[in-house]
């Protein structure tokens, strides 16, 4: 059996289920945002009505505000505090850190779980060799917080095996947005995706993980890595919890498809999707007026060196405004003692609490129809971000940060190679 | 409507105190349209208020009508409404020019409030200079030709487009020193009461940046007296989350480059007062007029500061200059030391609480005293801005070598600016004494500033938030203040404690020095620089929650629902609150 196999097999309590199968399974956890949070605690107490059956299974993460805008969105807050507290379900408040950050941080996804939740990328929980996908919020309410199960229809396994040495200045990231590019948005449709290959093993894991973030944007289920040393020394260091790795046999794998990623330049997703993705030389030079570090993509401890490695005895152009959102707390107390705040901030960049930040413009990072912003989000929707007019381009801190430098698209090579 | 002719109708009747957030409140201030404002006119006080707002065409209101914010669509929101004139006891200050400037009759008569009844007929006659109500006349004093010529254009923008092209106004009377003379009266060049020309050397506009320049556009303007005396500050809303407040803040950021404004400062720099101080553009002497009320805190530095609405802000960045009655003078004398726990803020809180909100409506308040001498630069900030509070016009403290130091420190040598004091026998309307080391902790009550109790007796009340900010208390010192208590400590279990500091270099030096760590390890949430939630950006209510805050106001709906409570208190005692989830001495944590 491949990896998804054996950890749904086991989910569900069977001796081994097979590809197209219908299994209902055990979740393990379920992340909620603010957002949709909100909307499965109003269906699970109004039209389900029955009891939390494992609310230590449940967290739900304050991401999408870090400080409610509006009164609505109080009220909102409110309720889901509420919520958590009847049902005593874990519950992290504005300012902790983007949903998926704080749920790793906090050692609450494990090698060989079930993970759910309703944030569309979930999938990037297979970092950790778990299994994890995006449901919607009936399935939460209606399955997940009354029985703790979830149905799924066992998806096809498609290998991406990555080989090779990236070159300076090319980043997981952008090894990501090339892949996207590569598969295409749609192109695997409900599989999951097992990323492997010499590249992904020798990766540090939270790099890793900008892999199977990709997931939902090629219209895949599920993205993972198989848990190794790597693995389980990350896990180790944030949770005695037990746990059981599993490893794929390597067999019943749907189709094999291999890349060498040398040689690769930095990659730059341009408007208005997230396929739409081009080597750097190609959109370099558009002005830019805002950057920004933080979203699922970025914001990590590692996004921030970079960031500095660039910032180092360089100053952000005047005409550029760029937002730095730590993806934890964890990570922005870990940038603080590194002197990374201040290094950053004295360059001219602004730090924002740990949040989801710009995505979605909630409490920041709406656009004027002639603005453009560049960042390590994860998606560049027109209106998304403010005026449907306003550009959004997708990059590496690096990028990101090289461009927030020069007032436009810019190659970070140009500076630092 | 023109002011020469009779303006009357059923009236509305409102008592003291009604403040600027009741009358608009602020979630609604991106529009300047005044017929799209009266659809939220009133709307704290609910729909059956405001159906009667509609059908009258006069208001009738007690003491300090307007106080709060310089927002100048209070004024128009109500010209929006149909109304034509508001009848009042007295009107804070800010509003009064607010309502001249829009073409709103503001009349000052408390024979003809007494008198009129809710939904009685009352028409005033401005070339008659009376009140009629049932019949009787009540006189109020003429206004100034100055005021009835802006008046009877309809407001200053269109009172501009038709008066001829104004020449430079003549710069203020330099020098005009007197042993008999007040600081405003020097500063000003005239004498308490007389409405005078004055040219601002600096002229503040924050978010409202855009207003003013829509309101250049409507004028048919386009040159400017002076762009170096011009100061704009994207601090309410920053960074912006509609892409309209975006294409707002674009618009600003490109007509400074387009005009040469240098003293531009876009959404990363922090609250504009702060930002200015900290840049040395506010020195000893200057008139400095601003979209903002709190625009009084610049008297820290001993300069004249305050609060206009944005139109009066447009026509001075044509005109250089606007009208201003010289004001009379309330001395604060302030001796003694305070005791541990005790800070500016709970001094401030103690003299609004006593001499209520209206009681410094127009003057200009002066801070003297061996206590005052010994304050740092941001202790004055604190005084001089809740000055405003009491209803000032401006605020002062004498400079001195702590003023000097400061301005050094931040490239202004003392060649560089003209230090003015009062003179020896100047003649104040009112004098209060303060025995500093009497004073204990205090706190602002819901849902007015002035209802001022000690601290210790509210201690225990529940809150869901603390909110450590504003341009009142969210200054290095503040926040070091803050820090001291949240030490080795960590935020109550369900209480969110919001920092939101008030300038990038206060960011740059909390960071240096570890109290940023600090506060992110005891819990909070630290914000990027800005007004932050006193301006309702981020830090929103849901009914029925309370928060403690070191701004420096807490009308009903200011910082969201109208069924939340805001408590006003120092930094220290924010910090002690937040610690524990109720309100919380500062003391007992010491």
């Amino acid at each position: 059996m491949n990896f998804v196999q054996k950890v749904l097999a086991r989910a569900s309590g069977r001796a081994s289920v097979e590809p197209g199968e219908v299994v209902v399974a055990e979740v393990d956890r379920i992340l909620l945002h603010d957002l949709s949070g909100y909307l499965t605690a109003r269906v699970f107490e109004e039209e389900v009505g029955r009891p939390m059956r494992y609310p230590d299974r449940v967290v739900m993460v304050f991401d999408h505000h870090f400080s409610p805008p509006t009164e609505e969105r109080a009220r909102v807050l409110q309720e889901n505090r509420r919520f958590a507290r009847r049902h005593g379900i874990r519950l992290f408040d504005c300012g902790s850190g983007n949903i998926h950050h704080v749920a790793v941080g906090h050692g609450l996804v494990l090698p060989g779980a079930v993970v759910v939740g309703s944030d569309s990328h979930t999938p990037v929980h297979g970092t950790l060799g778990a299994f994890a996908t995006g449901l919607g919020n009936y399935s939460h309410a209606a399955l997940g917080m009354p029985f703790g199960k979830a149905w799924f229809r066992v998806p096809e396994t498609v290998r991406i095996e990555l080989r090779g040495e990236t070159g300076p200045c090319v980043t997981a990231r952008d090894v990501a947005q090339w892949l996207t590019g590569e598969i295409g948005e749609g192109g695997a449709i409900y599989a999951a995706l097992e990323l492997a290959g010499p590249y992904v093993e020798g990766l540090e894991v939270m790099d890793r993980w900008l892999l199977p973030l990709i997931a939902v944007d090629v219209g895949a289920k599920s993205a993972h890595v198989e848990p190794d040393a790597r693995t389980d020394a990350f896990v180790r260091a944030v949770t005695d919890a037990p746990f059981e790795a599993v490893r794929g046999d390597g067999d019943n794998v749907a189709a094999v498809r291999r890349w060498d990623v040398s040689g690769l330049p930095p990659m730059v997703t341009c408007p208005p999707t997230v396929g739409n993705v081009r080597p750097v030389e190609e959109a370099a030079g558009a002005p830019v007026q805002w950057a920004e570090l933080g979203g699922h993509g970025g914001g990590r401890i590692e996004d921030i060196r970079l960031a500095a490695s660039v910032l180092r005895d360089r100053r952000v152009h005047p005409d550029v405004r760029f937002n730095i959102v730590p993806s934890s707390r964890a990570a922005f107390a870990q940038a603080a003692r590194e002197g990374l705040v201040e290094a950053l901030h004295e360059a001219g960049a602004t730090w924002f609490p740990p949040s989801a930040g710009s995505n979605q413009a909630i409490n920041m990072g709406a656009l004027a129809a002639d603005e453009t912003m560049i960042s390590t989000h994860a998606r560049n929707f027109p209106g998304r971000n403010g005026s449907p007019e306003a550009r959004m381009y997708l990059a590496s801190a690096l990028t990101v940060t090289a461009s927030a430098v020069a007032g436009r698209v810019a190659d970070p090579r140009e500076l630092l190679a | 409507m023109s002011a020469s002719e009779t303006t009357g109708g059923r009236c509305i009747r409102f008592g003291d105190g009604v403040n600027t957030d009741v009358i608009i409140p602020g979630r609604y201030l991106v529009s300047i349209d005044p017929k799209e404002l009266a659809e939220h006119a009133f709307e704290p006080l609910g729909p059956e208020v405001q159906e009667r707002l509609r059908a009258a065409r006069v208001i009738v209101a007690g003491r300090n009508f307007g106080c709060g914010s310089a927002r100048e669509q209070a004024a128009s929101c109500l010209v929006g409404a149909g109304i034509g004139a508001v009848v009042a006891a007295s009107f804070s200050r800010v509003f009064f020019r607010n309502a001249i400037n829009t073409g709103l009759l503001a009349v000052e008569c408390p024979a003809a409030v007494a008198a009129a009844g809710d939904g009685d007929d009352v028409r005033v006659d401005v070339a008659g200079g009376f009140v009629e109500v049932g019949g009787a006349r009540y006189p109020f004093p003429p206004y100034p030709d100055s005021l009835r010529r802006i008046l009877e254009a309809g407001g200053l923008i269109p009172y501009l487009r038709s008066a001829p092209a104004a020449g430079r106004s003549p710069a203020r009377e330099e020098g005009a020193t007197g042993r008999g003379r007040t600081f405003a009266e020097q500063v000003l060049g005239g004498l308490a009461g007389e409405v005078l020309d004055v040219s601002p050397d600096l002229v503040m506009s924050h978010s409202a940046s855009w207003r003013c320049i829509r309101a250049l556009e409507r004028l048919g303007r386009d040159d400017l007296y002076d762009p170096d005396r011009i100061a704009m500050v994207m601090d309410h809303i920053s960074p912006a989350r509609t892409s309209k407040t975006a294409a707002d803040q674009r618009l600003c950021r490109e007509f400074a480059a387009r005009k040469g404004i240098r003293r531009f400062h876009d959404v990363e720099a922090g609250i504009a007062h702060t930002v200015l101080m900290e840049n040395g553009d506010i020195r000893p002497g200057m008139v400095v007029i601003g979209t903002d009320s709190h625009s009084t805190i610049y008297g820290a530095l001993g300069a004249f500061g305050t609060g206009v609405g944005f139109s009066e802000v447009t026509a001075t960045w044509v005109t250089g200059s606007l009208w201003m009655r010289v004001p009379a003078s309330l001395r604060v004398e302030i001796e003694g030391t305070f005791a541990p726990g005790v800070t500016a803020k709970d001094l401030m809180l103690r003299l609004i609480g006593d001499l209520t909100a209206d009681g410094a409506t127009y003057l200009s308040v002066e801070f003297h005293g061996g206590h005052v001498r010994g304050l740092s630069v941001s202790e004055r900030m604190t005084l001089c801005n809740l000055a405003m509070e009491l209803g000032a016009k401006n605020a002062y403290v004498p400079p001195d070598a702590t003023t000097r130091e400061y301005l050094a420190e931040r490239g202004v040598p003392p060649g560089e600016y003209r230090e003015v004091h009062p003179g020896p026998d100047a003649a104040y309307e009112r004098v209060v004494e303060v025995d500093a080391a009497a004073l204990e902790p205090m706190v602002s009550c819901p849902h007015t500033v002035d209802t001022v109790r000690p601290l210790r007796e509210v201690a225990g009340s529940r809150v869901d938030q603390v909110f450590i900010g504003s341009c009142a208390n969210a200054k290095y010192d503040d926040l070091v203040e803050a820090a001291a208590v949240l030490r080795g400590r960590h935020v109550a279990p369900g209480v969110r404690l919001i920092v939101t500091p008030a300038s990038r270099q206060v960011v740059q030096r909390i960071v240096r020095e570890g109290v940023y760590s600090a506060l992110l390890d005891a819990g909070a949430l630290i914000t990027n620089p800005g007004c932050g939630a006193c301006a309702g950006d981020g830090g929103v209510l849901a009914d029925g929650e309370v928060c403690f805050s070191t701004a420096n106001r807490n009308f009903q709906g200011r910082m969201g629902s109208y069924d939340a409570e805001i408590y006003l208190g120092s930094p220290a005692a924010a910090a002690a609150t937040a610690v524990t989830g109720f309100v919380t001495d500062p003391r007992e944590l010491a």
